[in-house]
């Protein structure tokens, strides 16, 4: 169950993401065809990186009269075969984050697949602004529990020993 | 693929502007492959096209943008551009590199540079969109600000995904250093581009492009880069977070604690209040990022984020926001004694904003400051110029922008012609090599720093070498080995600078002329064969590195090997050479101020000068190695022949300008 | 009591929270004494960020804008700067 986790706080906008993306599918460099986007919001200062998100109602499949997009059970990708692909763009319509995409010379529709569950972008990511998780549920959890007992190691030891009625008061 | 050699998008656009006329060229492979692309290519475009003498500001004067082979490709930063013109603040070659991902945008356009000439009878706009490229009316935007324009042509187009290069109303008024500013806060900011830009009626140029870019050799090309982005990422600057903690403002209080840092124009190199305007201060009171180390943002493709955006949230200068940078904080800051973050931040973004080189601008206004408290200029307009007044500080960033009574007239001409103007002894107070100012690093204290001040083709300027290897305690074994001397480890010694300086001055051509960053192996040293030499030293076995001349190579199907790389960065140094030679430059040119043969009164440098003797005896040395000419310092007949550079020599012969 | 001043500059601000602070001393008090109390005080990722393994760029201590030889022994008022050696931008 793999997903991949856009964490605009860290990206920098460097875009390293978008042309790993382009040349590991399409052998070229550019952004137009990558399947990950980094909008760049310069008068802010900020970078979102944006994809698939490969979402567990997936609207995208709903839409889709020829079932040419689907769930891969093993990388929890949603994938699209172009073989079904009628070209209908319903898909690229209804997908709230614009992540479908359509390559005009070859005519053919495609999305983010997880590159089969090791994802090229992630590899080019130096800063965390797109992570990779193959276990989603415990995500979260984990993360903030790894969070609190990051932050209790490194509470000042004076507090520490507030807590435990000490108290070493200069 | 379309062209014959990878990476490259292949066309160049040529605009002439008087009379509205575009046109795309294929690019000449032979001049690629002797000077590969941005800087080096912009320059042989200027002693082919350029009449020497005239004045920068007629319509003949050539502006030209552009990118090199990798831009746009992945690879350990690929986002830099180049820009080169006569420039109206020095009269000589005027060069400036600026950031961001513009660059990339113009090559999925399909082209790799531009080359813009004449006077366009009204205030146009270039918009490039793929194969669509068109001159507009831009009588709407003529007057406002950088942002605003860039704002409302990309709300006009196609939003964030247009890339915008804008000037700003100081480069109309006519201000001499202005800059070409690249989505909003990247500047090609040196030498007064922008102004070059404003005066052909230009006020901006929009990108979007959605094409692509091959490489020669797309295994290989992965392979290298790999490589080198590994070399970087296992770079030890980079592990201990050189540029990621604070990005380039981490030097304000470093440079003070090693003494570098120039105080009240030059006249101090430490300044007693550098830790409230550092980079520590930016970031805990206005970074707008909850986790400023791994935030922070970056050209393309760079590992490095050198850049820090940061928002003034209350108080007088609430609002203002922007991504910041040490030269700006220096120029503005210790440069004019002012400790005060806000007014610095706000000072800098609205020389942004006005469209003017913030480093230019803070110099002038320092040195009115020191001219007004040496009694050489009266404070004409009663604005209080004194060191470390703020207000007086912001006052004059406005008056310049606007020309603004006698003393905004007089810094729209610069530090340095403005002095003249002024007459007296008021030269002696500049610290102006060329024409132009010096930058934020006190070169009595950093020798090779100083060296480079000397010699930089555009003038007194860090960036043509950037030999912060004099800064970084290196193993003295390396620079013995790489440079002859154990000297070019030490930041206060003469020895082994000279050869230091080559190597950086060569290799930081290639940078610029392929599009990538110089902080890439000079500052990190992740260009082979510095991460070799370490490696050999602390008995790693496996090393990564970045390989200039691999990487060129795989991208574009060219053969290069690492000498001839230094080959082409040799050559690239020459043809800049070879235009100011035309423009007059020569041995006398290439000096110090006055300024800094006087010692430093305190701090770590105390002191420590930059004596003329010894700036002579490396002057002599450094012609030796370049093969120019000692007496005169110009290019020898035979270094040209021997750089394949027939046609330059042949143009110079005529005009007696080689020896 | 006696104290020495400690400054923090970049990441080691950035991991203490602080920039600078007091830290009082005993008489007789070596600097490597002061970073034992400094890295427990502090914890892992503050000693990690020293880099010894990064050899020419690992942090640089100076006491009162010096780099003294080791051992050195503290006298109240010192002022102790802890920092990364970086170049240029
Ligand atoms: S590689 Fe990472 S930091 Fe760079 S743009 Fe993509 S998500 Fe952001
Ligand atoms: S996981 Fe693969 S397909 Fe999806 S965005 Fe990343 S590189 Fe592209
Ligand atoms: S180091 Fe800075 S200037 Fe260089 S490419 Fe990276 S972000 Fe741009």
């Amino acid at each position: 169950m793999g997903k991949l986790i856009f964490n605009y706080e860290k990206c920098t906008g460097c875009r390293a993401c978008e042309l790993a993306c382009s040349f590991h599918k399409e052998g070229v460099f550019a952004p137009s065809k990558s399947r990950i986007k980094i909008v760049r919001i310069d008068e802010e200062g900020l970078d979102i990186p944006i994809g698939c998100e490969h979402c567990d109602n997936a609207p995208c499949i709903t839409a889709c009269p020829t079932r040419a997009l689907s769930r891969n059970s093993e990388t929890n990708a949603i994938v699209l075969n172009p073989d079904f692909c009628i070209g209908c763009k319903q898909c690229m319509v209804i997908c709230p984050f614009g992540a479908i995409h359509y390559n005009e010379n070859r005519e053919i529709f495609y999305k983010c697949d997880l590159c089969d569950g090791s994802p090229e972008c992630v590899k080019w990511c130096v800063t965390g602004g797109i992570e990779y998780y193959e276990g989603i549920e415990e995500f979260p959890r984990r993360k903030s529990a790894d969070r609190i007992q990051h932050f209790l190691l490194n509470l000042p030891k004076s507090t520490r020993s507030i807590a435990t009625g000490g108290g070493n008061k200069e | 693929m379309t062209f014959d050699y990878g990476g490259y998008a292949g066309k160049t656009l040529r605009i002439d502007l008087t009379k509205g006329k575009i046109i795309k060229e294929t690019q000449s492979k032979p001049k690629l492959e002797k000077y590969l692309g941005g800087r080096g290519v912009d320059a042989k475009i200027l002693f082919d096209e350029l009449k020497p003498n005239i004045n920068p500001l007629h319509s003949d004067n050539v502006l030209c943008i552009s990118t090199g082979p990798i831009t746009g490709l992945l690879g350990p930063t690929t986002g830099r551009i180049n820009v080169a013109t006569k420039s109206p603040l020095t009269d000589i070659y005027g060069n400036s590199n600026a950031g961001s991902d513009w660059g990339p945008e113009l090559k999925y356009a399909g082209y790799d540079n531009i080359i813009i000439k004449g006077r366009a009878p009204k205030p146009v706009y270039l918009c490039i969109d793929d194969e669509h490229v068109e001159l507009k009316d831009a009588a709407h935007l003529w007057g406002e600000g950088v942002f605003e324009t860039t704002l409302t042509l990309q709300e006009e187009q196609r939003g964030y995904d247009t890339k915008v290069a804008a000037i700003g109303p100081a480069a109309e008024n006519g201000v001499l250093f202005c800059s070409i500013i690249f989505n909003l806060w990247d500047a090609a900011g040196r030498t007064g581009t922008g102004t070059v830009m404003a005066s052909k009626n230009l006020k901006a140029i929009t990108v979007s492009g959605s094409g692509e870019l091959r490489v020669a050799d797309p295994e290989r090309y992965l392979e290298i880069v790999r490589d080198g982005w590994l070399g970087v990422l296992n770079d030890p600057g980079f592990l201990m977070g050189e540029h990621q903690a604070l990005g380039t403002p981490i030097c304000v209080n470093w440079g003070n604690a090693q003494g570098w840092l120039p105080t009240r124009n030059f006249r101090e190199s430490t300044f007693e209040g550098a830790d409230s305007i550092s980079g520590e201060e930016f970031r805990d009171k206005y970074s707008t990022r909850s986790s400023p180390i791994p935030g922070g943002r970056a050209c393309m493709s760079c590992p490095n984020r050198c850049k820090r955006f940061g928002r003034i949230e209350s108080g007088k200068y609430a609002g203002t926001r922007g991504s910041i940078e040490f030269e700006g904080i220096a120029a503005f800051g210790s440069k004019c004694g002012v400790s005060d973050l806000e007014a610095v931040f706000h000072a800098y973004t609205l020389s942004n904003d006005y469209g003017m080189d913030c480093v230019s601008c803070g110099n002038a206004i320092a040195t009115f400051m020191e001219l007004v408290e040496e009694g050489v200029l009266e404070d004409i307009d009663k604005l209080g110029l004194r060191f470390g007044n703020a207000d007086a500080m912001v006052e004059m960033v406005h008056r310049i922008a606007n020309k603004q009574d006698k003393l905004g007239a007089l810094g729209a001409l610069g530090a340095y012609k403005a002095a003249l103007k002024i007459g007296k002894n008021a030269v002696d107070y500049t610290t102006s090599v060329k024409g132009i100012d010096t930058i934020a690093c006190d070169p009595r204290v950093a020798k090779g720093f100083g060296f480079t001040y000397a010699i930089s083709s555009r003038g007194s300027d860090h960036l043509r070498t950037h030999v912060v290897f004099e800064m970084i305690r290196m193993p003295p074994e390396i620079g013995k080995e790489l440079f002859g001397s154990e000297g070019a480890c030490d930041l206060m010694s003469y020895d082994g600078k000279v050869r230091m300086v080559l190597w950086h001055e060569n290799l930081a051509a290639i940078t610029d002329s392929i599009g990538s960053c110089r902080f890439m192996h000079a500052s990190y040293y992740a260009q082979y064969p510095v991460p070799e030499l370490l490696g050999k030293l602390r008995n790693k076995k496996e090393v990564n590195s970045i390989k200039y001349h691999d990487w060129i190579s795989a991208a574009t199907g060219m053969k290069i090997d690492y000498k001839k790389l230094l080959e082409i960065g040799n050559r690239i140094v020459n043809i800049e050479r070879a235009l100011n030679t035309r423009f007059g430059m020569r041995r006398k040119d290439d000096r110090l101020p006055k300024k800094f043969s006087k010692p430093i009164p305190k701090g770590p440098g105390k002191g420590q000068r930059f004596p003329k003797k010894q700036l002579e005896k490396m002057l002599d040395e450094y012609y030796t190695s370049r093969e120019w000419d000692l007496k005169t310092g110009l290019i020898k007949k035979s270094e040209l022949i021997k750089l394949d550079m027939k046609d330059v020599l042949d143009d110079l012969d005529k005009k007696k300008l080689v020896r | 009591m006696t104290y020495v001043t400690v400054k923090y500059l970049m990441v080691f601000s950035q991991i203490t929270r602080k920039r600078k602070e007091l830290i009082p001393i005993s008489e007789g008090m070596t600097l490597q004494d002061l970073m034992d109390i400094l890295y427990v005080k502090y914890g892992r990722r503050f000693k990690k960020a020293f880099g010894e393994d990064l050899g020419h760029r690992s942090a640089l201590i100076t006491i009162n804008s010096k780099v003294k030889e080791t051992p050195y022994i503290l006298n109240p008022g010192d002022e102790i700067l802890i920092s990364h050696i970086v170049g240029g931008g």
